[in-house]
């Protein structure tokens, strides 16, 4: 695991896990394939499982669009620190969240007047 | 907008220097500013393409799944997905691109995916972990462009900030210090010409 910020030299190498939190049906078909997944019920449950997320040795860490809003401030704080948090749909379907932190990235970069040609771009 | 300095050459020809080093870093920022950009463009389309496909993809899988759930006792659906045959890993790499460093996965797989006879499980089963085995890599590709596309972001908002300091706040501010000081010097220069043309007035009229 890379205790330090910036993905530090020196620590980076070597083995790393996958994790993935999300409701049981959603965690199910990916524990088969190896993944550590944490199932979660309630906030109280999202964030332990943030936390030892943080703490086990993962590289990536998949989370549910549903339970990230819930999540965000423990993710946030833990930017440019592996793992890496990637929000990815549930069984329910995608609620949107994935195309929205895409979008804001996009704004945070380039300003709010490409903005929004961008999606003018993926509207038209 | 002045730095209050003293009016003298020696400040004058440091204020220039700061001026010149000034340009030749908002030229060097801003060109590093264009080529971020550039990265971000063409790492969007990849991040954008890689999250539908991985949208559309687990919404297959997540059906399969659901229904190799219903046709399946609870018991059974567990019992053949307890044990994963199929260890994986992750390899952590770095990879700089533009000042941003940026992780890079790769994966290790070991082992079947399908850890369970035939009998008792049934062929949606097979088909969901199908679905999300090979979506596997792809998921993982897109947590790490996804991740170099934020670092990307802020270091684009951080040296946009940089550039815009500089063209609007310092190279304005040094300039218009280096303008009063010129102005001052040439001021005393046409008062100590004249004061001379006067002095030899009087001196003439002796």
């Amino acid at each position: 695991m890379c205790p330090t910020r910036k993905f530090a030299k020196g620590c980076v190498k070597g083995m790393h896990k996958i994790g993935l939190i999300g409701d049981s049906d959603t965690i199910r078909g990916f524990s088969a394939l190896g993944l550590a997944t944490f199932e979660v019920i309630d906030r109280a449950g999202a964030v332990a499982a943030v936390q030892a997320a943080l703490k086990g040795g993962f590289a990536v860490v998949f989370i549910t669009e549903r339970i990230y809003p819930q999540v965000e401030y423990l993710v946030r704080a833990a930017e440019s620190t592996l793992p890496v948090f990637t929000v990815i749909p549930d069984k329910q379907g995608s609620t949107g969240l994935g195309q929205m932190r895409l979008r804001k990235m996009v704004e945070r970069a380039i300003g709010v007047d490409i903005l929004f040609k961008e999606e003018g771009k993926t509207n038209g | 907008m002045n730095i209050r300095v003293n009016p003298t050459r020696m400040e004058l020809l440091r204020l220039k220097k700061r001026v010149r080093v000034a340009k030749r870093g908002h030229k060097l920022l801003k060109d590093k500013r264009d080529e971020l950009m550039k990265s971000f463009m063409s790492l969007l389309r990849n991040v954008k393409r890689l999250r539908l496909t991985v949208e559309q993809q687990l919404r297959l899988g997540y059906q399969s799944f659901l229904i190799a759930r219903a046709v399946m006792t609870p018991e059974m659906l567990d019992e053949a997905i307890m044990f994963p045959k199929q260890r994986i890993e992750l390899e952590v790499a770095q990879k700089r691109m533009m000042s941003v460093t940026a992780p890079v996965f790769r994966l290790r797989q070991e082992g079947d995916v399908y850890a369970y006879g035939m009998a008792g499980t049934s062929g949606e089963l097979d088909m969901a972990l199908g679905i999300f085995a090979e979506l596997l890599p792809t998921l993982i590709e897109l947590a790490g462009v996804e991740r170099a596309l934020e670092l990307l972001a802020e270091e684009i908002e951080r040296t946009r900030r940089r550039v815009n300091a500089l063209e609007y706040v310092l190279i304005p501010t040094l300039e218009a210090t280096v303008k009063s000081i010129a102005m001052k010097l040439s001021e005393q220069e046409r008062g100590a010409i004249s004061r001379l043309m006067k002095i030899k007035d009087v001196v003439r009229a002796k």
